[in-house]
């Protein structure tokens, strides 16, 4: 068992933020105004991460500091086959392929002033002209994190995908710096 | 009981489902009463032996409770006016169905006039007669409710989910005029006051207004879940309650049939 199976939720999250707070988990998701989309497919859980850690290990982790450095801002949406809101802030364990456009799907309803969006993958998506196309509906920047292997293919897709949006797309370093990249967005960005 | 006149009557099937401890009651139409009300009665008066589902149109009624749902029935009369030995009784039909179906109630009379009764004859504490009129509870609900006791932001502006950006305006406004600590004296103005600030900035904010939808969707996601992981589901099946007609009512009062899926 890895160790973020353990967790139930992590520090900062909307749920223990929710709990913490004495308030609804209505009330908590409202002031949240940072979306992480992160990739949960199976290529995640490949070992050329930091310390030979999985990429979703290293990212899980890092995510895990984002939410307890900005409590309550962040709200988690991991993907696959398809995509879920994940407000106890713990992703899933790797596996299934890379629905893109699943993820933007669902959280494009969000897509007001002032929300943030940053979508973590290592890889190729299912549909990348599928994805694209909803990518170009959104009216705020998306902004992408590359957790593969320098020079993957993954990588273009990623930046195409931000430079559509009018974001900007980032090399983690096998994850390594995930949460360095992620949090100098939320700063940069701060309402 | 008074007896009414000019009703015309119906019956109906209600489905029936054993989910563990637990039986489920599907609904043959919409509540009577809105489903914010509806969730309201069963959060703040019940909500450890009944629960409801507007996305299903079903209410879960715990069957190793029903002792203490009975009990919960009764004491959520004790806050309504009293009419001789009827009591009136906060809830829609749903929980009509369910006390027939799990035993509670013996006999429901339904009229045409969207009012339902149910008739308690059992040998214990609890020998009323029990009515529901949707208009009474929505009146009694909407009429105790203060901003600062609501469930949700929608609840203290007294609007709807879906309401556009004028209707929530008008009703914030009309909210504030009423609870402004300046002309209001009640001593709890001011908290009701802030409750409606603090719901306003959210619903009026796109952004925030549809993050906070998205929490109340995610709060009955995990809701469900935690319920499957309590009661996991065993069988179900449709059930068919006997009806009769007697001094011009008809009187559900068995079920004579048991269909499992």
């Amino acid at each position: 068992m890895s160790d973020k199976m353990q967790l139930v939720q992590a520090t900062g999250s909307i749920t223990q933020r929710a709990a913490l707070m004495g308030r609804t988990l209505a009330d908590i998701m409202s002031a949240a105004d940072t979306i992480v989309m992160l990739d949960i497919s199976s290529s995640m859980a490949t070992q050329d991460s930091r310390g030979r850690r999985a990429r979703i290990d290293a990212a899980t982790e890092d995510l895990a500091k984002l939410q307890e450095k900005f409590p309550g801002r962040v709200m988690l949406v991991q993907f696959n086959d398809s995509a879920e809101i994940v407000p106890t802030g713990v992703p899933g364990e790797p596996q299934g392929t890379t629905d893109v456009a699943s993820a933007l799907e669902l959280v494009k309803d969000f897509d007001f002033d002032g929300m943030k969006f940053i979508l973590i993958s290592d890889g190729e998506p299912n549909s990348a002209n599928g994805a694209l196309a909803v990518a170009k509906t959104f009216r705020q920047p998306i902004y992408t994190i590359y957790v593969g292997p320098e020079g993957g293919e993954g990588r273009a897709f990623l930046e195409a995908l931000s430079s559509a949006t009018g974001g900007t797309s980032m090399l983690a370093a096998r994850a390594d710096n995930l949460l360095g990249v992620a949090t100098t967005l939320l700063l940069e960005q701060k309402q | 009981m008074a007896r009414r006149s000019g009703s015309a009557y119906s019956s109906y099937n209600v489905t029936c489902q054993y989910v563990g401890d637990a039986i489920r009651v599907g609904l043959p139409r919409e509540p009577f009463v809105g489903s914010s009300v509806l969730d309201s009665i069963y959060r703040n008066v019940k909500s450890q032996h009944i629960r409801y589902e507007p996305s299903q149109k079903a209410c879960y009624v715990s069957a190793s409770e029903i002792d203490s749902l009975a009990a919960a029935l009764y004491d959520s009369t004790r806050s309504f006016p009293s009419m001789s030995r009827a009591k009136r009784f906060d809830t829609g039909d749903t929980v009509m169905l369910a006390a027939v179906v799990t035993g509670i109630a013996q006999q429901v009379v339904y009229d045409g006039e969207r009012k339902l009764f149910v008739l308690i004859h059992n040998e214990r504490e609890y020998p009323y007669e029990l009515i529901a009129d949707s208009e009474i509870v929505f009146n009694y609900w909407k009429g105790k409710a203060t901003p600062s006791t609501a469930s949700n932001v929608y609840e203290v502006l007294g609007v709807s989910q879906t309401d556009e950006e004028s209707v929530v305006k008008r009703a914030y406004k009309q909210l504030c005029i009423k609870w402004h600590p300046d002309r209001n004296k009640e001593p709890d103005a001011r908290k009701q006051f802030d409750a409606i600030q603090e719901a306003y900035s959210i619903v009026s904010n796109p952004r925030r207004r549809a993050m906070y939808n998205a929490g109340l969707k995610q709060e009955m996601v995990l809701a469900q879940r935690s319920r499957a992981e309590q009661f996991p589901a065993i069988t179900s099946g449709h059930v068919l309650l006997h009806a009769r007609m007697i001094l011009g009512r008809l009187i559900v009062s068995t079920i004579i049939e048991w269909r499992p899926l």
